[in-house]
């Protein structure tokens, strides 16, 4: 499996990407139609491609495993301040009025969006979703979002991004020689924050978790975050569960690797070029052997025998 | 097929020139105009080639809020999309978006079914749309898809693969009575991969989708 998450530089559920789908209009008697290209493309059945990194060729990504935004956007300002100090707009005023009575207007950005998979593509105008320009509000705007791309990723390590909850079953007692199901339960945050003056929303994704069973033994880096297994299940292998060789107490632990994206004041989810890692607390689990012992009678004809209700054990 | 494909050039430029007019065409790359004949896909009449006077064309006009498209060129398959070639292979996959844009402008999906391959899940899909979004006296307004970007790659031996930058408009589906039925879909620029194959009757197409 680490050989299909390097080829696509990371993976999102796809359910991230149909969520896309807009809402049904207000008129809700007639289903909405799902119509586009992009929005059929995206959708179950379709076939989805990712370029090998290694070989260059198209390979096919398999089914429920689709990679990150394969777009790729790049900031225009509407006003560039040319050689000369003359002040060069393009055509179409987008208006950035200050953010506060008194305050400077702001300097409208353009963006531009691309599929990312090509080669000198034409490039479109990115729509934002609330309709409204991009601005940005400060003194050097032309080099304001390279500054912020230098520092976004040592913010995003600093952000208090929850952990995964860790899942043990059974716990807090397992048996030596079983399996012991162990899972991360971690979700996708939102986060507004201000940096060099901007609005920026980060959005940071879990991507894949490192297992230590506190034995010696571990699992990962793996996308997967394993879970719970219904009751009368306990005991069956899962992906991420362990199985303890030794009695004792043992220290289960999992760190989640998050990826994230970054908007500045309404803009596009920019790739945040890196990762976090968050470690969830570790849990006690305390591994116990089992004797299995035979009896000829059952507690009905025998009320008094060993593991019968109501009766001590030895 | 050449009797369609030979009507009179002057024709067929007329009618390029009264597109590029219409729409103000921008993704048309020089060598790349749209391969389309303007006399509707049930007047195509070989007699049309004996004498080569310009046919009176009517105008293409694109859907609006209070009507469907009239006079949509109907793609035809270009002479170079017949060869077994890396150009050909480009060509036919040009004509592969042609067709779909065509069908999102008119929901004519008559092309599009007799392309589509059996496997082909996005072109069921989108033969399923496009006949949703024209059920019921609906129409689409915009749809179109350019194709600024074809690349091909043929190699003996294995399926050829397109790679296409699709650029679609965004699309309006209004109900009969010109009211908009649902928010529209976004105008969208996507890398996707065409996979086709060449046989007796030329190129089939395989399957086709998005990459990421």
């Amino acid at each position: 499996m680490r050989n299909l998450g390097a080829l696509s530089v990371g993976l999102l559920s796809v359910s991230l990407l149909v969520g896309l789908a807009s809402a049904a209009h207000a008129n809700d008697s007639p289903s909405p139609v799902d119509v586009g290209l992009k929005r059929g493309g995206v959708g179950v059945g379709s076939s989805k491609w990712v370029r090998d990194p290694q070989s260059g060729e198209m390979v096919p990504v398999l089914a429920g495993e689709v990679s990150d935004d394969p777009n790729q956007y790049k900031p225009v300002l509407q006003c560039q301040v040319g050689d000369d100090l003359d002040k060069k707009c393009l055509p179409g005023q987008l208006q950035c009025p200050p953010r506060e009575p008194g305050g400077k207007p702001g300097s409208a950005v353009i963006w531009k969006v691309a599929p990312r998979a090509l080669e000198n593509p034409t490039w479109t105008d990115w729509k934002s979703p609330n309709d409204g320009p991009s601005c940005l509000y400060d003194q050097k705007p032309e080099d304001l979002l390279a500054r912020l791309a230098g520092r976004i990723l040592s913010d995003f390590r600093t952000l208090p991004i929850k952990p995964a909850v860790l899942g043990i079953q059974p716990s807090p007692h397992t048996l030596r020689g079983a399996e012991t199901n162990v899972f991360a339960d971690a979700v996708e945050q939102r986060f507004d924050v201000v940096i060099f003056g901007q609005k920026v929303r980060v959005v940071a994704t879990p991507t894949d978790y490192t297992y230590g069973y506190g034995d010696g033994g571990g699992l990962g880096p793996t996308m997967f975050a394993g879970g719970p297994l219904p009751e009368e299940r306990w005991g069956e292998q899962t992906r991420t569960s362990h199985v303890y060789k030794q009695t004792g107490d043992f220290q289960v632990s999992v760190s989640t690797m998050f990826r994230g994206t970054y908007s500045v004041n309404g803009g596009p989810d920019l790739p945040i070029p890196g990762t976090g890692e968050f470690a969830s607390p570790a849990q006690t689990v305390s591994v116990w052997r089992s004797v299995t012992r035979n009896y000829a009678d059952n507690c009905l004809q025998n009320p008094q025998g060993e593991g019968c209700p109501g009766v001590p054990s030895k | 097929m050449n009797s369609s494909t030979s009507i009179s050039f002057r024709a067929r430029f007329f009618a390029i020139a009264v597109v590029g007019v219409m729409l103000g065409l921008t993704g048309c790359a020089p060598g790349d105009p749209p391969e389309a004949s303007q006399t509707g896909r049930s007047s195509a009449s070989p007699s049309v080639t004996a004498t080569p006077t310009p046919t009176p064309v009517a105008a293409y006009k694109p859907a609006t809020s209070t009507g469907r498209a009239e006079n949509v060129p109907v793609p035809v398959l270009p002479e170079a999309a017949k060869a077994n070639s890396k150009e050909g292979l480009e060509a036919f996959a040009r004509y592969w978006y042609q067709v779909l844009s065509y069908a999102y402008e008119t929901g004519d999906l008559t092309d599009v079914q007799r392309l589509s391959g059996p496997n082909c899940g996005l072109c069921a899909n989108q033969e399923k749309a496009i006949a949703a979004a024209w059920s019921d006296g609906k129409w689409i307004v915009g749809g179109r898809i350019e194709t600024p970007l074809v690349e091909g790659k043929t190699e003996e031996g294995k399926s050829s693969q397109v790679t296409v930058q699709a650029i679609q408009q965004l699309i309006e589906i209004r109900s009969a009575d010109g009211s908009l039925f649902q928010e529209p879909t976004e105008a969208s620029n996507m890398a996707m991969l065409v996979v086709a194959a060449f046989g007796p009757n030329g190129w089939t197409l395989i399957d086709f989708g998005l990459v990421y």
